[in-house]
């Protein structure tokens, strides 16, 4: 009676429902990743066709695309992301496996109970059975509320495999299939070598997400990245023997046997003529020729497993959507996405446009095209099923969508450590696997702490009494600073006379615009940021006090401590290189008796080119095979990588734009200074017999000491701070290696949106910096100011 | 004079000076070349150009300019640019070699031939490929700009021309023109395509050139099928051919080599190029099957007739008594590359340039905005922080400097800590997306006004008292005295706002999101991660002209504007 009843409520409201949809004049749908109308690539298309047909059957809705900004150097999420924080959120949101967590658990997905349960019964199963089971935890998962729910619908499923390239394939010798296993893999990829030195046998992207490759081993090998050992409880794992195995396998690839040139690009034909194998999906868009390349089920490991990965277009509803008529209709639009009739259109789109090929044999059979089915070559269908079949889902677990960033950070340690190089060498192969299992197992409980937030009780007690002192420390070297510098102002201030008497209100209102903004855009902010840092500040849910919870993180993050190194490092640069070249060019030009102004001119050109310009521009110059690289390999350097990814020299290339740009305009301030200084000194000096560097230090120095520490005080302060241009070079990488701290502060802050954890970190940046910021500010309270004449 | 004239003569003295221009002189070279490169770079066409070249060759010679030509006519594609030329050993990196012919009498025979048969046969639309479009986007491609002018004269708008695709575009640029292949399916009928078509009908011959199946089959096809030695062929079918180009591709399959022709037609090219011949027909009325999946499955030898460009002029030369006859595709390339030199010289030149313009005009609001963000930045720099600095140096306040230091310990603030909470507060406030959030939180700066306070305290006293005796109220005073005697270095803060507005990118995207107050930086800021290094050079020097222009006239005044601290 009560599930009757149930029913009858639902079709009820199934019937309101789509009535409503049918009258309803017009609903404007934000949509991201709609596929673009020109779109010629195979997916695109089936998609370009998908969508089509939704706006057959709902004309009601409209579908607006709804594009973020893509920041450089981050992954995909981050943009919408960045979207929900910049208030332009889209009304369907599109995640992937790894990214789902992250979205439902800020609370920024609508759970689809709601609209699955008004659904008729025939839908809903149809629905659920388009899931394959171990893809259902993926979406049907704990909330921030802690109670279970169904979250999204995945749509377009897609699955990793080989794709190898059939001319150079062809050209070798090799038969017209990927390789069998990792050693038909290693054998292929050398004899692809022998063919052409050029060749790159395997393309192997580089970057934070670089494990994305590695996953394939790792599950091929028998291991897994992260496990959930209890109901949302999740531990990181790739630090077992057969991980080790995952990573030496890669280890040889690109570094053991050198037949791999890791990183790179395979957009341009150029760079896809010379490729030989590239794993990728199938069912997701490429960048290369389908009928170039063709495509296999991923190689299977030592012991015969294959790794396959299953991903999917996951689509849910943005909890901030309210109106309930674009509810309904985001709801129809992820529903239609996710049927069998837009599965269907999909593969018929790809086999009319000549790829049957390369679809999913199960759908190629379920949908009727047995007869494509021939076409395969041999073994190909079954191993597609066996694969499809052990496939697994992309790592879904807490915070998952920092998995390969964390995976990558042991990989680029591996690939650099001078033991196991060293090791490999000369064949020990126990030490390559011990040394691999040390950096391995370092990393494991890294990635359990930061990304899975696994902190023991007892070390967490701790950290929290050790941070308590800390905080407090920096409370009282706060108060005691401000008290401080009050004081030495007040002190520098008396004596200077007032000309006029106040004269009532008119000061202030003279003032007003400029109090009002700094009090408003500086006091308040610095109060809320500090309140911040106190809390776990949530976008979407409210936010809750946590005590020193993000100090005690911060101080016990080696990434943060880390970082600082780096900032040492990046400010040691800027305050010798950076802050001497343009004194000494000021002196330069001020020393030579002719062709001033055209050398002034010459040297003041970077600063016609912005800021941002300038970094652009040496971009370029610092890449693989850019300028600068080929002029070092002419004298005879081997320069295999791009400077920003060279760890040597990544901080380097970081630095030397900004000197390049800055000298011109930099110098500017000390040839005003230097002018200033009467000739009478000079002529003087001359007398006495004094050298030129006798003049430099008794005449030069004491007239610019006052410029020279308060610009350098200033450098200080700007050092700490520099992040724009790293973000623009680097990104952090490689390994990190250029992560400064205001850096990784932006990072936690805009792209992995823990704001209470970035604010926390600038206080104790902040913090560190406060004994300069006093020197600085007593300095100036002792200064007077004119332009030079 | 730091040393006197005396001294100057001194063997000691002028290594020194020797020394400083060699230094100086080498210092300017590093500050020169990357123009010269990037000047060069930005008028290149190749995508993976590189390298150190400081002068753009095909500017002043003909073969480089000859490899520009073939490159950019076949879309930097080496398949098209083979297929077209029949030259099975052709590349990008050797067209040189095609520039000059081996026999020009040859040539013109067949151009006359090629002419005659054009003047009696018409060719389909379909059967044409446009030239000088890339098939990847990180290039701009001179055909579709010529696309999408053509698309915007059509329909009169961007808006239009979105409505009528059913699309949202918000800048022209964006449009490509679709991917045309020779294998695969037709187009769908989009209206894009449509009006692709009729765009393609609309230009010249010249600017097209023709899928040539025969090519194809010959450069791509059979080196594949059959291996990349002809003595493979000839062991296989009996036939004694010199090379793959001497092998037929005849509208019917052929006695000795139908296998591969058959492969090659009923599985790789484009369906619309077949056309079933009387008995195909009828087969295909026995099967429940579609056209096309007849072709791609069932379809026999004899069930196929190929209808493209070379197969129909085939045939027809045939009827003339010339055997085996092609398209004379080289040629025709020669002939007209030699009638348009200095056009192609410029257009080549000036190709990413125009994409940039294109991309930052195009998109109506970016110069707009970038100059109401730079109006708005000098405006409130100019004012809000001399009016407190007025203040605090004209009157006796007893706060002065309590209010100077809780402007100046402002510096102190750690920008990470407060850059979050501008962020929240802009977003409470709805300012993000607004110019506000661009301009507002840095208008005031506590160092500005400690500096100007500086310097104010430094003016004469005397015109003060002689302005108060003249009656002048404080506003008149502010503007006509201080503000007047403070030119110079109000020049340079309005020059540093400037400087900031129009580069400012990173903070613009953050706080400003939505594409409709995007400056000019962010759209190329955007524009360059989709786009090769080229364009990319040519953004850089686009938009360096404005601070070109700017600092140029304002050299003088920069330098007498620059505050030098000294100890009281």
């Amino acid at each position: 009676m009560k599930s009757s009843f149930a029913i009858l409520l639902a079709t009820v409201f199934a019937l309101t429902v789509s009535a409503s949809a049918q009258t309803d004049p017009l609903v404007t749908l934000r949509v991201s990743g709609l596929p673009m109308p020109n779109a010629t690539e195979p997916i695109q298309v089936a998609e370009l066709k998908v969508q089509a047909e939704f706006q057959r059957r709902y004309p009601g809705i409209t579908l607006v695309a709804a594009e973020g900004i893509r920041l450089e150097n981050t992954v995909s999420e981050v943009t919408t992301l960045m979207m929900i924080a910049g208030g332009i959120a889209p009304d369907v949101l599109r995640m992937n496996f790894r990214s789902i967590d992250t979205f439902v658990r800020k609370g920024m997905v609508a759970p689809l109970e709601p609209f699955l349960a008004a659904e008729e019964v025939a839908v809903r199963s149809e629905i659920e059975a388009r899931i394959p089971p171990q893809v259902l935890p993926v979406v049907d998962r704990n909330g921030p509320d802690g109670q279970r729910h169904f979250y999204a619908l995945p749509t377009r499923f897609m699955f990793t495999g080989l794709y190898f390239n059939r001319e150079l394939f062809q050209r070798a010798g090799l038969p017209a299939r990927p390789p069998k296993d990792w050693a038909e893999l290693v054998d292929f990829s050398r004899r692809l070598k022998q063919l052409d030195s050029r060749i790159n046998p395997v393309f192997l992207p580089g970057g934070a997400s670089a494990s994305w490759t590695l996953l394939n081993f790792l599950w091929s090998s028998g291991a897994e990245a992260v496990v959930e050992t209890q109901p949302d409880e999740w531990r990181a794992v790739f630090d077992t023997p057969d991980a080790v195995t995952a990573y030496e396998f890669y280890f040889q690839l690109v570094e053991g046997e050198r037949l791999v040139q890791r990183g790179g690009q395979i957009s341009s034909p150029q760079e896809q003529e010379r490729t030989g194998m590239l794993f990728g999906y199938v069912g997701d868009s490429i960048a290369f020729d389908p009928e170039q390349f063709g495509f296999g089920p991923v190689p299977a490991g030592p012991g015969g497993l294959r790794g396959s990965e299953i991903n999917a277009n996951v689509l849910g509803i943005f909890s901030g959507v309210t109106d309930p008529a674009v509810r309904l209709a985001a709801w129809q639009y992820i529903r239609f996405l996710a049927s069998a009739d837009a599965e269907r259109l999909r593969v018929e789109t790809l086999v009319e446009m000549g790829l049957a090929a390369q679809v999913n044999p199960v759908l190629l059979r379920r949908f009727g095209f047995t007869q494509y089915l021939s076409l395969m070559p041999p073994g190909v269908e079954d191993a597609f099923l066996q694969a499809l079949e052990s496939g697994k889902p992309e790592p879904y677990g807490r915070n998952c969508n920092l998995v390969y960033s964390e995976m990558t950070y042991p990989l680029d340690k591996i690939l650099l450590d001078p033991v196991i190089a060293q090791a490999w060498r000369e064949g020990r192969m126990e030490d390559v696997r011990r040394q691999m299992g040390e950096i391995l197992t370092t990393a494991v409980k890294r990635t359990n702490e930061r990304m899975l937030g696994y902190v023991p009780e007892e070390t967490m007690r701790f950290r929290r009494w050790v941070t308590g002192g800390v905080v407090v420390a920096m409370f009282g070297i706060f108060v005691w600073v401000g008290v401080h510098v009050s004081r030495v102002f007040s002190a520098a201030s008396r004596g200077v006379s007032q000309p006029v008497s106040g004269r009532g209100y008119l000061p202030w209102l003279f003032l007003a615009p400029a109090l009002l903004l700094v009090f408003s855009w500086k006091y308040i902010p610095l109060f809320r940021g500090t309140l911040m840092a106190f809390q776990d500040y949530q976008l979407v849910l409210p936010s809750t006090f946590v005590g020193l919870d993000n100090f005690a993180n911060v101080l016990f993050d080696p990434t943060f401590w880390n970082s600082l190194l780096a900032t040492l490092h990046y400010a040691m640069w800027v305050l010798t290189l950076g802050f001497a070249a343009p004194v000494l060019l000021a002196y330069a030009l001020h020393l030579i008796p002719k062709h001033k102004l055209a050398f002034r001119i010459l040297y003041y050109l970077p600063a016609v080119i912005s800021a941002t310009a300038v970094f652009f521009l040496w971009r370029e110059l610092f890449g693989a095979d850019g300028p600068l690289n080929t002029m070092f390999r002419w004298v005879g350097f081997e320069m295999r990588r791009s400077w920003t990814e060279e760890p040597a020299l990544a901080m380097l290339s970081c630095i030397l734009p900004g000197i390049w740009a800055g000298m011109g305009p930099g110098c500017l301030i000390y040839l005003a200074a230097l002018k200033t200084i009467p000739t009478e000194q000079f002529e003087a000096a001359e007398l006495d017999g004094a050298t030129f560097l006798h003049k430099t230090k008794l005449i030069v120095f004491p007239n610019l000491k006052a410029l020279l520490i308060i610009n350098f005080t200033g450098a200080v302060a700007a050092a700490f701070h520099g992040a724009t241009n790293i973000l623009l070079m680097t990104g952090g990488g490689p390994n990190g290696a250029t992560e400064v701290t205001s850096l990784l502060i932006f990072f936690e802050a805009f792209t992995r949106l823990r704001l209470g954890h970035a604010t926390a970190m600038a206080w104790i940046l902040g913090s560190l910096l406060i004994g300069i910021t006093v020197l600085q500010l007593q300095r100036l309270s002792k200064m007077e100011f004119k332009t030079a004449k | 004079m730091f040393f006197s004239p005396i001294s100057e003569r001194s063997l000691r003295v002028r290594l020194l000076y020797g020394a400083i221009y060699v230094v100086l002189g080498l210092g300017a070279i590093t500050m020169v070349v990357p123009f010269l490169i990037m000047l060069t770079g930005s008028v290149e066409q190749k995508s993976d150009a590189g390298g150190l070249q400081i002068f753009p060759a095909y500017l002043v010679e003909e073969g480089a300019l000859w490899e520009r030509y073939a490159e950019t006519r076949y879309h930097g594609l080496g398949d098209l640019l083979r297929m077209a030329w029949s030259e099975p050993s052709a590349s990008f990196r050797d067209t040189r070699r095609f520039l000059v012919p081996e026999d020009p009498s040859r040539d013109d025979a067949m151009i006359a031939l090629w002419e005659e048969f054009r003047e009696k046969v018409t060719l389909e639309e379909k059967l044409f490929c446009v030239g000088w479009l890339r098939p990847n986007t990180r290039m701009p491609a001179f055909a579709n700009r010529l696309f999408q002018t053509w698309l915007l004269q059509k329909y009169g708008a961007l808006d239009e021309v979105n409505e009528a695709l059913g699309t949202a575009f918000d800048r022209i640029t964006r449009i490509q023109a679709p991917r045309v292949r020779i294998d695969g399916s037709p187009l769908p009928r989009t209206v894009l395509v449509q009006d692709f078509v009729e765009f393609s009908a609309s230009l010249p011959s010249d600017r097209k050139f023709l899928f040539d199946a025969g090519g194809y089959y010959r450069t791509k096809v059979l080196p594949l099928l059959v291996g990349s030695r002809i003595q493979d062929y000839n062991a296989r079918f009996g036939t004694e051919y010199r090379s793959f180009q001497d092998v037929p591709f005849p509208e019917l399959a052929p006695v000795a080599g139908a296998e591969p022709w058959h492969y090659f037609v009923s599985r790789l090219l484009r369906t619309d190029f077949i056309e079933l011949t009387e008995p195909g027909r009828a087969r295909l009325a026995t099967t429940a099957l579609s056209r096309e999946e007849f072709i791609r499955t069932l379809a026999q030898p004899g069930d196929l007739a190929v209808r493209t460009a070379d197969t129909i002029f085939g045939t027809w030369a045939a009827a003339q008594g010339l055997v085996d006859a092609r398209i004379p595709q080289l040629a025709l390339d020669r002939q007209a590359f030699a009638k348009e030199k200095a056009f192609w010289r410029w257009e080549l030149a000036a190709l990413n340039y125009r994409y940039v313009w294109d991309e930052i005009s195009g998109h109506g609001g970016a110069i707009r905005n970038t100059v109401i963000l730079i109006v708005l930045s000098i405006g409130g720099a100019l004012l809000v922080n001399p009016l407190a600095a007025y203040a605090l140096s004209r009157f006796k306040m007893r706060a002065t400097y309590q209010i100077l230091l809780f402007c100046l310990a402002t510096i102190a603030f750690p920008a990470e800590v407060t850059l979050i909470p501008v962020f929240l507060q802009l977003k409470e406030l709805s300012l993000l997306n607004t110019f506000g959030a661009l301009v507002l939180p840095g208008i005031a700066n506590g160092f500005s006004i400690f500096l100007l306070k500086g310097f104010f305290d430094s003016l004469p006293r005397e015109l003060y008292e002689a302005a108060e005796i003249d009656g002048a109220s404080e506003w008149t005073t502010f503007w006509n005295i201080t503000m007047t005697l403070s030119k110079p270095i109000l020049a340079v803060i309005a020059l540093d706002a400037f400087v900031s507005a129009y580069g400012m990118f990173f903070f613009a995207l953050i706080l400003a999101p939505d594409p409709k107050i995007w400056t000019i930086m962010v759209y190329v800021y955007q524009l360059r991660q989709g786009v090769a290094s080229p364009v990319v050079y040519a953004s850089l020097i686009l938009t360096a002209i404005p601070t070109l222009i700017v600092f140029v006239t304002c050299q003088k005044i920069i330098l007498r504007g620059l505050v030098v601290p000294s100890e009281k």
